[in-house]
């Protein structure tokens, strides 16, 4: 028995022996947060882009080019398929205004009609519109590690700064060596997990490292999935002064 | 003089006098019953509004347009002291917001409705959430109506994601525990509507003490900030339909008077088409038409305030008696737990009035017509019986 | 039958009384006929064919779950079900409406829901069937390309007026986005806020192309025509139900489209207010039947007690007391079945009359143009004429013979002395 005894003692210790390597590689989960954000968000960037929207029943496919500029201006133009050729989806500060060729008139995106899903995908104009450097609108802190398809992740827990930022709860996997975000999970009030995002494919473009394919899931409905495939990833590119005014959403 | 002729004549008729009496007084018993459970049908329908969401009136958030969810969560307001510090059984606070219901993984937009548990200015099948507390905890008690948990597949005791938004913008989602299929008598707060205790939803959507509106037992003044809606306007669409169906009711009525003055007018024309030899006998014995039409015409008279004195005799005893039973329809409800719905006759006095008038008014009438032509009546062929073929 | 007294007075009050019983069902079920078929046109039809799963998410609109081949759809329909019920395709929608100002700006926005169904085409039905035309307040029916109807509340709410174009966003088939512009051709007082807040109308065809569902509906709305008995519909749709089963799919189906029938008892909860109606009617026709058998016995006994006379006069010379009966029963049920005819006749009349013409009580209404029925009508049923004959003849049999019942216990001499006395 008192063998028995000290055996589960010394595999306690053998346990503590082995946990506090762990601890003693302190993550500054904020730093890092920072540093994801700084590989991930350029000055400008063009993006030649699959949408793979899969509601369970019919897997449609949007192609579409975007010009990005900072965080808070983007314009997209959408090149297929035939229904959504010509449309324009146009993003400034806060804003977004849609154009489509057949009514000839710019939308504006406004309200409440931000929460509707985006062209029927997993994603809200909301969740696109997105324009905060994540290192900006949420406070990190690190809660651990967990092996994600080979690659040790630090899990960093996002707390928002503010009370009206929409997921006031992310957790985000991060490689600590490559600083690349690989899952993010983004969380109601309450702690209850709504959507499920995987960063794939990470390939070196320039300096930085980015994922080609982005896999979007509500995880309250069954069966839906959006896929983000970036097919053309240029960094730091010269954007027309146009494709950021108004003026671009007409024929 | 007359009245005693007539008088004794009617009580002579005997079996004849008897059975026309309780048949007109029967008619009227039917004639008030029929229009007053119509009556009562409409008041029911009005209640039922009336009980489960209008209460006196709302005082409402101004703008708030409850067919427009999506606009809900920019209209409510801090309630009022005038209108918080009311008892509890004369106004009822209410806060609706849109959410989001995912049965079987699948969406359902809703319509959140938080109502205060300790009120009882409305009443609605909500017991099951005064069994919890006002601390919101990870499952969240809900009452739905039938007609809801038949669309969206729930029933007592499921578990269900919902997801909604708190005032800031802010996503949030919890698992909601079906308490309860209630039986929702409106259609209205059934459809579509997801019942909480309103101190839960505001928790929740992080709205202290703000409301959507306050239904109240009755119009108490303007109140600063909040715009009152009244019955009329909250209702109008019932309103409008049971105008029409009042216009159903008088034609209804219609028929019934018809059946009723059929039944007096015939009894009276084979009255003296029977008794002309003796009204040739009293013209023979000297006595003028005249006053021969106004004894008949009197007996008419006796028939009907007999039949009114029956009627109140018999139609009172069973009104008191039905308005205590009512009309049961529970048994055509579909909920887990019925609540007891009840038809009561709606007895309107004017309108009873003239309905009692007129049938008295057309008893003599009918009294009256057959007997007029007495005074064109030759005595002799009226004593043969060959006067009135 | 030369006898005034033996004849015409008793006839007359059986024909009264079963002609207001006949016209008292058909009017009672008229009403009802009225409540229910606002829901009918509108919304649910008395039967409806429609994929399970747009049924079940219904809520939602899932224009992806319309039903393909529209053309062979019909066919089958028609084939399927009887040739009294009228199918008229339709698409349930829900969108966004985006008002512009002068420049193009969107101006306002507000969600609506919407129906397609064929406005246009000349021998469709819809147009009398949803009273547009009177319902109308501003403006014209559709008639060009991508035109609509606004309920009026809701045009008042947008700001927006007849002849503006206004844009529409909403879910295409295949769950893409759809944006397309309308003419406002003309507003509608449906007389139901909801409606006069939230819908709008579309022709079926301008549906199709906005959502690009080409050859698509979501529903398939049957109608009978007014005369046809609830039962009816529960009949047709059991017998359309077990066809469903030996359906082959039109190749266009996606694998899972399953298409259910479904009769206005079904849907908005029509099922329990019928139920709750029918013990209403039944309670105000029990009433009234009643009262009907009260005076019409009460007309037999009276015409029986004025006979005891001739009673005692024919029981004089020597006839039996049985014959005597036998003889009054026999004319009792004669009067019975002769006033029968005649009232149903006249009863039948009237409320084939409401049936088909109406009753038009819109004059009472201040308002106009409301498209909540106020025509009052009545609708002829079998069970109606039954209702009044049976008490018809019954109650005229019945009074005779209770009256001549107390022939028994009166002596010849007697009878013969009330003779005297008349």
């Amino acid at each position: 028995m008192i063998f028995m005894r000290n055996k589960i003692a010394s595999a306690l210790v053998c346990i503590y022996m082995l946990v506090t390597p762990c601890h003693a590689e302190e993550i500054d989960a904020q730093k890092l947060l920072e540093q994801v954000d700084d590989n991930l968000w350029a000055n400008t960037k063009f993006i030649t882009g699959r949408l793979i929207i899969d509601n369970g029943r019919k897997v449609r496919t949007l192609v579409q080019d975007s010009w990005m500029e900072g965080v808070d201006r983007s314009y997209s133009h959408y090149k297929s398929p035939a229904r959504e050729k010509g449309t324009k989806m146009l993003k400034i500060a806060g804003k977004l205004w849609m154009y489509t060729p057949r009514t000839d008139r710019k939308i504006l995106i406004a309200g409440h009609l931000l929460r509707q899903s985006m062209m029927g995908s997993d994603l809200s104009y909301e969740d696109m519109m997105e324009d905060h450097k994540l290192s900006r609108s949420y406070s990190a802190t690190h809660e651990g590690f967990e092996e994600l398809s080979g690659t040790r992740c630090a899990i960093l827990k996002l707390v928002a700064r503010d009370k009206k930022t929409t997921y006031q709860t992310r957790k985000v996997w991060i490689s600590p060596k490559r600083k690349t975000v690989l899952k993010e999970e983004r969380f109601a009030k309450s702690g209850k997990l709504l959507k499920r995002i995987m960063f794939k494919d990470y390939e070196q473009i320039g300096e930085r490292l980015f994922p080609r394919t982005m896999v979007f899931r509500d995880m309250l409905k069954e069966n839906t999935q959006t896929t983000y495939k970036f097919d053309v990833i240029k960094f730091d590119v010269e954007i027309p002064k146009k494709y950021f005014s108004q003026s671009i959403l007409k024929r | 003089m007359n009245w005693d002729i007539a008088n004794k004549n009617f009580y002579r008729q005997g079996l004849r006098a008897f059975l026309n009496v309780l048949v007109t007084a029967l008619s009227i018993i039917a004639l008030i019953f029929m229009l007053s459970l119509l009556n009562g049908f409409q008041a029911q329908a009005t209640r039922n509004l009336v009980s489960t969401d209008v209460g006196g009136g709302h005082y409402r958030v101004p703008g708030l347009d409850i067919l427009t969810p999506t606009e809900w969560e920019d209209f409510t307001m801090t309630v009022p002291p005038v209108l918080a510090s009311l008892p509890k059984t004369d106004k009822a606070e209410v806060l609706v917001q849109q959410g989001q219901l995912y049965p079987n993984r699948r969406l359902f937009p809703v319509q959140l409705r938080g109502i205060e548990m300790d009120q009882s200015l409305l009443s609605l099948p909500l017991a099951g959430l005064k069994l919890y507390d006002d601390k919101l905890r990870d499952v969240i008690p809900a009452v739905v109506g039938v007609k809801m948990a038949r669309k969206a597949h729930l029933k007592k005791g499921d578990t269900v994601v919902l997801k909604w938004r708190d005032k800031g913008g802010a996503v949030d989602a919890r698992d909601v525990l079906i308490v309860d299929v209630g039986d929702i008598i409106n259609p209205r707060v059934d459809d579509g509507v997801v019942w909480l205790r309103l101190d839960h939803l505001r928790t929740m959507t992080d709205r202290e003490n703000e409301v959507s509106w306050v239904a109240v037992r009755e119009f108490l003044g303007p109140v600063q900030g909040f715009e009152f809606h009244g019955i009329e306007l909250l209702m109008s669409d019932l309103l409008a339909l049971l105008r029409q169906d009042r216009i159903n009711s008088k034609i209804l009525w219609g028929i019934l008077m018809v059946l009723v003055c059929t039944s007096v007018f015939n009894t009276q024309i084979l009255n003296i088409f029977k008794r002309q030899k003796e009204i040739g006998t009293l013209m023979a014995l000297g006595m003028a038409p005249g006053r021969i039409v106004r004894i008949f015409t009197l007996e008419g008279v006796l028939a009907a305030f007999w039949a009114l004195v029956l009627a109140l005799f018999l139609g009172v005893p069973f009104f008191i008696w039905f308005q205590g039973v009512g009309f049961d329809v529970s048994h055509l409800s579909e909920a887990s737990f019925p609540i007891r719905e009840t038809i009561y006759p709606d007895y309107q006095p004017r309108e009873i009035l003239v309905s009692v008038l007129i049938v008295f008014a057309l008893i003599i009438a009918s009294a009256w017509v057959p007997v007029k032509k007495i005074i064109r009546l030759d005595p002799t062929l009226a004593l043969r019986g060959r006067a009135i073929t | 039958m030369r006898d005034k007294a033996r004849f015409l007075f008793p006839f007359s009050v059986v024909a009264i009384g079963v002609a207001l019983v006949v016209a008292l069902v058909g009017f009672m079920e008229g009403v009802f006929m009225g409540m229910i078929d606002m829901t009918a046109n509108l919304d649910s039809g008395h039967l409806r064919l429609v994929n399970k799963a747009f049924y079940d998410e219904e809520h939602l609109r899932p224009l992806d779950r319309a039903l393909a081949s529209q053309r062979e759809t019909r066919e089958w329909l028609l084939k399927n079900s009887k040739a009294e019920v009228d199918w008229a395709p339709r698409i349930r929608w829900g969108a966004i409406l985006d008002v512009p100002d002068e420049q193009g700006e969107t101006r306002s926005q507000t969600p609506v829901v919407g129906m397609g169904l064929d406005l246009k085409s000349p021998n469709s039905n819809e147009i009398d069937r949803l009273r547009l035309k009177s319902s109308l307040v501003a403006g014209t029916l559709p008639k060009g390309v991508n035109e609509m109807l606004m309920g009026v509340q809701l045009a008042e709410v947008l700001d927006a007026s007849v002849g503006q174009s206004i844009t529409l966003l909403g879910q295409s088939f295949d769950g893409g986005m759809v944006a397309d512009n309308y003419k406002i051709s003309g507003l509608v007082r449906f007389g139901i806020t909801a409606m006069d807040k939230k819908m709008v109308l579309i022709d079926l065809v301008d549906a199709q192309n906005t959502f690009y569902m080409e050859d698509m509906v979501t529903d398939w709305l049957g109608y009978f025509p007014p005369s046809t008995d609830f039962d009816r519909y529960e009949e047709i749709k059991g017998s359309i139900s077990a066809s469903l089963a030996d359906w082959t799919p039109p190749k266009d189906w996606a694998k899972d489209d399953s298409p259910i029938v479904l009769s206005i008892r079904d849907q908005q909860n029509i099922g329990a207010i019928m139920d709750k109606f029918r013990v209403i009617k039944g309670f105000v026709v029990g009433i009234f039947t009643f009262l009907m058998v009260l005076v019409l016995w009460n007309a037999g006994i009276l015409s029986g007690i004025h006979r005891y006379g001739e009673m005692g006069l024919r029981l004089a010379f020597g006839e039996p007391h049985w014959r005597v009966i036998m003889t009054l029963a026999i004319e009792g049920l004669w009067i019975g079945f002769l006033g029968s005819v005649v009232g149903s006749l006249f009863g039948g009349s009237f409320a084939w009359y409401l049936q088909e013409v109406g009753l038009n009580m819109g004059d009472s209404f201040a308002q106009t143009g409301l498209m909540i029925n106020d025509v009052v009508r009545a609708r002829v049923t079998v069970g109606g004429f039954i209702q009044g004959i049976v008490p018809g003849v019954f109650a005229s049999v019945a009074g005779t013979l209770v009256a001549s019942m107390a022939i028994f216990q009166r002596s010849e001499a007697n009878l013969f002395r009330e003779l005297e006395a008349g």
